[in-house]
C-alpha cells in the first residue's frame, strides 16, 4: 500500500513539473539551464511512480507520508508564479549595496505607494518629456535581457561610464521606489536576476530620475531617456537615466528574471554584451 | 505567501534532479558494490580516508542535497566514517560545476577567493571528517529512515541490510525491480525532511530582509558569525552562492564571505532537516557545531594572513 502511495507521489511530482513545463511557467522558478534538469528529470520520476505502483508490497501507508504532498498546495497558492515587488525589498544586489551607504543620511522625498494611490494613476500611462529635444530614432542602448545586469553594474560601478553621460537608452522593468537605498529624486527601475532559481534572485535596477510624471511601485515600464550624471556616489558621479517617454506595458509579456550574460550562451561566451561599448 | 510559495517551489524543483541523480548513485552502489569490495578500497589511515573522500566528491557533480543519500548509503556499505563525511562536506564545494561558478563570479576580481574556498572547503572536509570520525567511527550513528531497507521485501539485489546471499544469477528484471525499490527509498528519506527544511528556507528568506546584513559589515568577527548564520539559514545551492556571495562583498570582507562560501554548502538549514531525518540527533549537532566550529576558525585565520 506504502509503495502504492509513494508511486502515486511520484506520478504527482511528474504533473507538478510537466504542468509547470507545459505552461511555460518553470521560468518563474528556475534559471536557463536548470530547467533543462527538471524537464530530464521528469522521466525518471514517471518511470518510478510506476515501477512503485506496480512492486508487491506489504508496508502500511503512514499518515505522515501527506507531507510529500505539500508541494502541489504551494503550486496552488504560488498562482502565476512571478514574485511580486514586495520581495525586491529584501534582496540586497551589488548596486543595492553600494547606494545604501551613499543614501543613508539624506532626507526621502520620493513618492510613496500610499501617495501614488491617492493620486489617480492611470494603469495604461504614456508620458512625454517635451522639454527635452532628443532624437530617440537611433537609440545607443537598448538594454536586452542578455545585457540586464552587467551594464546595470557597468552604469553604478564603474567609472568609466560617466563617458556615456548624454547617450540615449531604452530599458524595461518594474519600478521600485519606496526603498531607503534609493537617492532623493530618483527611483529604480529593474529585473530580478537570477543564477539557479528564484531562492537566489536579487534585485538589480537602474536609477531613474524622478520626473514631473507618477509611476507605481511594483509596475511595468518602458522608458527611453538620456543618461546624466547624478552628482552621487563615493569615487564618481554614477549614471541615471532622464526620461523622455515613459509608458506603462503588460508585465505578463515581459521576463521578470534576467541571468548572468554567460548563461545565454551555450559556450558562456556574452556575445550579446559585447555589441555594447564597455570600454 | 505567494512569495514563500515560490521560493519553496523553487527550491524543490532545484532540488528534485540532483536527489534523484543521488538516489539513483546510492542504489546502483547497492546494487553492484559489495561491502567486501568498499572496505578494500579504502584505506584504513583515517588521514588518507578523508583525503580519498574528498577526492571523490570531486568526481560528482552533485549539490549538498544529493550527498546525503550517497554518503548515507556508504556508512551502510562499512565504508569508515570519515570518508563518507569527508565525501558529504567536501563534494559540494569541490566539484567541476561549483568550481566553474566560484570561478567565474570572482576570479577576474578577487582570485583569492576562489581558491581560499577550495582549498579551505578542503581542509575543513578534512579536519571535521577526523575529528567526527575519531568520536563516532565505532557508533552506530543512522537511525530508521523514511523508508527503511526492510519494508523493501521485494528486495533481491544480495547487498541490503537484511544480509540474504548475493545471487550471481540475478535477471535483469532482478536488478531493475533492484535499482528501482532502493532509488525510490533514498529518494524518499531525503525528500519527505526536504519538505520542512525548504519551507523554513524560504519562510526566512521571505520575512528577512537582506539589508539588515549591512549593519554587522563593519566588524570582521561579528561579520564572519552573522555570514556563517545567513549561509545556514538561507539555503542556497553551492552553484548560485557564489553570485550571491559576490553581490555582498559591498559590504563585507573577505574573510566573512569565505565564511559564508565554505559553510553554506557543508550544512543549512534544509540540510539540517534532512541530517536529524535520517542520523542519530547527537551526531548531527556535533557536526554542525564541528562546521561552524571549523570555518570560523578558518576564516579568522585569513583575517590574519
Amino acid at each position: 500500500m506504502r509503495n502504492k502511495f509513494l508511486g502515486f507521489i511520484c506520478l504527482v511530482y511528474s504533473f507538478i513539473i510537466g504542468y509547470v513545463w507545459i505552461f511555460d511557467k518553470l521560468k518563474n522558478y528556475l534559471a536557463l539551464q536548470i530547467q533543462s534538469y527538471i524537464k530530464i528529470s521528469l522521466f525518471p520520476l514517471i518511470i518510478l511512480g510506476i515501477g512503485l505502483i506496480i512492486s508487491k508490497s506489504k508496508n502500511k501507508f503512514k499518515i505522515s507520508d501527506i507531507v510529500l504532498l505539500i508541494p502541489i498546495i504551494f503550486l496552488f497558492i504560488s498562482g502565476d508564479g512571478r514574485l511580486d515587488v514586495n520581495f525586491a525589498s529584501n534582496r540586497l544586489s551589488d548596486y543595492n549595496g553600494k547606494k545604501s551607504s551613499i543614501s543613508e543620511n539624506k532626507t526621502k522625498s520620493v513618492i510613496k505607494e500610499n501617495d501614488v494611490k491617492n493620486t489617480e494613476i492611470n494603469d495604461n500611462l504614456e508620458y512625454k518629456n517635451n522639454n527635452m529635444n532628443i532624437d530617440l530614432s537611433n537609440i545607443k542602448y537598448d538594454i536586452v535581457d542578455e545585457a540586464y545586469n552587467e551594464l546595470a553594474i557597468y552604469f553604478s560601478f564603474d567609472p568609466k561610464s560617466v563617458k556615456h553621460a548624454g547617450e540615449t537608452i531604452k530599458i524595461r522593468g518594474f519600478v521600485v521606489n519606496n526603498e531607503s537605498y534609493i537617492p532623493d529624486g530618483y527611483f529604480m527601475l529593474g529585473k530580478y536576476v537570477i543564477t539557479c532559481c528564484a531562492a537566489d534572485s536579487s534585485f538589480i535596477g537602474y536609477p531613474v530620475k524622478m520626473g514631473d510624471f507618477k509611476i507605481q511601485n511594483g509596475g511595468w515600464y518602458e522608458i527611453e531617456g538620456v543618461l546624466e550624471e547624478t552628482g552621487l556616489g563615493d569615487k564618481f558621479s554614477y549614471l541615471a537615466i532622464n526620461v523622455v517617454n515613459i509608458k506603462s506595458i503588460d508585465k505578463n509579456t515581459e521576463e521578470q528574471y534576467v541571468y548572468q550574460c554567460f548563461a545565454y550562451d551555450k559556450d558562456g561566451s556574452c556575445k550579446k554584451l559585447q555589441e555594447y561599448d564597455m570600454n | 505567501m505567494k512569495n514563500i510559495s515560490i521560493i519553496f517551489l523553487s527550491i524543490f524543483f532545484e532540488s528534485l534532479p540532483f536527489l534523484l541523480l543521488g538516489a539513483f548513485i546510492s542504489s546502483l552502489i547497492e546494487t553492484f558494490v559489495s561491502d567486501e569490495t568498499m572496505v578494500k578500497l579504502i584505506p584504513k589511515n583515517k588521514f588518507l580516508g578523508s583525503l580519498v573522500g574528498v577526492f571523490l566528491g570531486f568526481f560528482l557533480p552533485a549539490c549538498d542535497c544529493a550527498v546525503i543519500p550517497i554518503s548515507k548509503r556508504l556508512i551502510k556499505k562499512k565504508v569508515p566514517l570519515n570518508v563518507a563525511i569527508a565525501f558529504m562536506l567536501a563534494s559540494p564545494i569541490i566539484n567541476p560545476v561549483v568550481l566553474l561558478s566560484t570561478y567565474t563570479a570572482f576570479y577576474r576580481t578577487n582570485p583569492n577567493i576562489f581558491w581560499l574556498r577550495f582549498i579551505l572547503g578542503i581542509i575543513v572536509a578534512v579536519i571535521v571528517s577526523i575529528i567526527m570520525g575519531i568520536f563516532f567511527g565505532k557508533k552506530e550513528v543512522i537511525i530508521n529512515g523514511f523508508l527503511e531497507d526492510e519494508d523493501i521485501d521485494e528486495c533481491c539485489c544480495g547487498h541490503c541490510d537484511k544480509k540474504h546471499v548475493h545471487k550471481h544469477d540475478r535477471s535483469f528484471l532482478d536488478v531493475f525491480k533492484s535499482i528501482i525499490l532502493h532509488t525510490s527509498n533514498d529518494f524518499f528519506e531525503v525528500v519527505n525532511y526536504l519538505m520542512f527544511g525548504a519551507f523554513v528556507a524560504s519562510l526566512v528568506q521571505t520575512i528577512v530582509p537582506r539589508s539588515i546584513l549591512g549593519f554587522f559589515g563593519d566588524s570582521n568577527i561579528a561579520s564572519i558569525v552573522v555570514l556563517m548564520l545567513f549561509a545556514y539559514l538561507i539555503s542556497l545551492c553551492s552553484t548560485s552562492d557564489s553570485f550571491v556571495g559576490k553581490s555582498l562583498l559591498s559590504i563585507f570582507g573577505e574573510s566573512s564571505i569565505i565564511a559564508y562560501l565554505i559553510l553554506g554548502p557543508m550544512i543549512d538549514i534544509k540540510n539540517t532537516f534532512v541530517l536529524y531525518g535520517n542520523y542519530k540527533k547527537k551526531f548531527v549537532s556535533t557536526l554542525i557545531f564541528l562546521i561552524f566550529l571549523v570555518v570560523f576558525i578558518c576564516s579568522l585565520v585569513v583575517i590574519v594572513l
